[in-house]
């Protein structure tokens, strides 16, 4: 496909988010270390965590309780979440 | 330490030449003083086409011409890989139209090119920015088909900041640090790009460009002026006017040549006899066009053209008083509606550019003589899930031989749509990832669409190189689906290490 072509003008990347995910340093991660940026919503189901508040709040990092709210109530599925908290990456466990 | 350059033109197309160890300056192989249109004339009765200026002339001339074709803006028709109607039923890939206009511009510069140049056989080729990678292999081909080897592409603004410096007799090394302007309204395309130069190197801060909106639709809205004038005098009614072949071809050679016309005089007039026919009746078409309602047809493409303008310079992330120079070239940027636009946006910036028509071609010579070779500007990057950027390709990279490649693995961290979405960026600033602008380019990889546990996440397989085509090809797959999906991102900036 070209860049140039009207498909890839069609998918304007304003509102869509990105879904894929790996190391800042380009090392190939785990599965692990990719669910922490899975979607809230999505993060629940792979818990099969109630939507319990309290729940929520221990599984679920702050993105994530975020976008589970945001997808729950107003914005479409795969729709870019503003978020009101800075994402923070989580310290690597396997690196100094 | 030789080179040729090739500015392949939608309108006219140029080849230029230089040797610095014989000649301060490069040197265009112009048809008496002029670019050589680009025009190809096939004649029913001989396997030789005729290219330029001898074309164009026949074009209004030609009688009894059955079986005679002319085939003009075959650059665009490379760009789609199509074929091109040429004699009866006899069809030739535009490719091979290309290669006889470029054979004709190697034919003449090889006759009067010095002794020591006749077996150079290499060039830098010129691209409109944004060109795609297809067409940039098309026009590989047509070289080679031609008996040229492309040895890099530039893109043609930027060669033409090359073409200006050398003709100033500017040493770059010595000039403080300057951003120039180029805006290169062609007859195929309008490319704006924003270059600065500092420290011994010459690099592109910015692209923008309009597609489909250039001298051919210029040409096109005169001639549907033209024609409402003949219609309103004649009484006659649009969609019953008859027009055969030739008398198209003869109304675009009088249309284009009446566009030059008005880009200096009031009015022009259009004179075709035997325009058309209707109940037994033949018509000539007769009529004087002025300019002012000339450029009220322009008005939307020239306030379209200000927006790009605008769009290139936020790319670039400079302001457009801090502009230092405005260089307009192409046969379009004449239209004295944008001149005025362009001194209203840019005021005292924008300097009159004498060798406007060949000064592409010769900064492509430059480039080539001196075969200096392009790095990557702006990081190429990937936008991730967590908002962050990850880099493709770091600023410096360099875009020649050996050419660049790397292997990524990303998980799809959300594939309940069936697909992962690779979302392309380019830093704005090699050393600061806060600013990303999006280069308007995804890779959609087919994913699982059932994801019920962590195993279940996707693994996205990236390959992405640089091309020989100055673009750079990212491939990928996922581990559950298996089929590679490519992009090719052609709208990168580079630059050139002169020091």
């Amino acid at each position: 496909m070209d860049s140039k072509s009207p498909d890839a003008n069609l998918d304007s990347t304003i509102y869509l988010a990105s879904n894929v995910w790996t190391r800042p340093d380009g090392e190939e991660p785990s599965p692990w270390e990719a669910v922490e940026h899975v979607p809230g919503d999505l993060r629940v189901q792979f818990l099969g965590a109630s939507l319990d508040k309290r729940n929520i709040a221990l599984t679920l990092n702050t993105r994530q309780q975020e976008e589970l709210t945001a997808y729950l109530f107003w914005l479409p599925h795969g729709a870019e979440v503003k978020l009101t908290t800075i994402p923070t990456r989580k310290p690597d466990p396997g690196r100094t | 330490m030789k080179g040729f350059g090739i500015d392949f033109g939608t309108t006219n197309s140029l080849i230029a030449y230089f040797n610095p160890e014989i000649a301060q300056e490069p040197g265009a192989f112009m048809d008496a003083g002029r670019p050589h249109p680009s025009l190809v004339w096939y004649k029913p009765d001989s396997n030789q086409p005729v290219v330029g200026w001898e074309a164009r002339k026949q074009m209004n001339q030609v009688e009894n011409r059955m079986g005679h074709c002319f085939v003009h803006s075959v650059k665009r028709l490379m760009a789609e890989e199509r074929e091109v109607p040429i004699i009866g039923t006899t069809r030739k890939p535009a490719r091979e139209v290309g290669a006889d206009i470029l054979a004709h511009l190697l034919g003449h510069a090889r006759k009067t090119l010095p002794v020591a140049a006749q077996g150079l056989d290499s060039c830098v080729a010129t691209v409109p920015v944004n060109s795609s990678g297809r067409y940039r292999r098309e026009l590989r081909r047509a070289a080679e088909l031609a008996g040229l080897h492309v040895e890099s592409f530039t893109h043609e603004p930027f060669a033409a900041v090359f073409g200006w410096f050398f003709a100033q007799k500017t040493d770059l090394h010595r000039l403080p640090p300057t951003k120039v302007l180029v805006f290169d309204w062609g007859g195929g395309t309008l490319d704006i790009t924003l270059v600065q130069v500092q420290d011994g190197r010459i690099f592109e801060l910015g692209n923008s460009n309009l597609d489909h909106c250039a001298g051919n639709e210029f040409t096109d809205k005169l001639t549907g002026l033209v024609r409402d004038k003949f219609v309103k005098r004649t009484g006659l009614t649009v969609d019953k006017l008859i027009l055969d072949a030739e008398a198209r071809d003869r109304i675009w050679v009088n249309v284009e040549d009446a566009k030059i016309k008005l880009s200096e005089d009031a009015s022009a007039q259009v004179n075709v006899p035997n325009y058309t026919y209707q109940e037994g009746n033949i018509y000539d078409l007769s009529e004087n066009v002025a300019r002012q309602d000339y450029e009220e047809r322009l008005k939307s493409d020239v306030d379209a053209a200000k927006a790009k303008v605008y769009d290139c310079l936020h790319r670039a992330g400079v302001e457009a008083a801090s502009v230092d120079l405005v260089l307009l070239i192409g046969g379009t940027s004449r239209t004295p509606l944008v001149h005025q636009m362009m001194h209203e946006v840019f005021v005292t910036k924008v300097v009159p550019v004498k060798d406007a028509d060949s000064i592409i071609a010769k900064g492509a010579a430059v480039i080539a003589a001196h075969k200096w070779k392009p790095y990557l500007v702006k990081p190429v990057t990937v936008k991730l899930a967590d908002k962050s950027f990850l880099s493709l390709f770091k600023h410096g990279q360099t875009l020649a031989a050996p050419l660049a490649s790397k292997s990524f693995t990303f998980y799809c961290v959300d594939g309940r749509n069936g697909s992962a979405h690779l979302l392309f960026y380019e830093q704005q600033r090699p050393n600061d990832a806060a600013i990303q602008k999006s280069l308007n380019c995804n890779l959609s990889v087919p994913t699982a669409q059932t994801v019920r546990t962590v195993s279940d996440l996707d693994r996205i397989m990236v390959s992405c190189y640089v091309t020989q085509d100055l673009t750079i090809q990212v491939e990928a797959m996922s581990s559950s689906q298996g089929s590679k999906e490519s992009v090719e991102i052609q709208d990168i900036c580079y630059g050139l290490e002169i020091a």
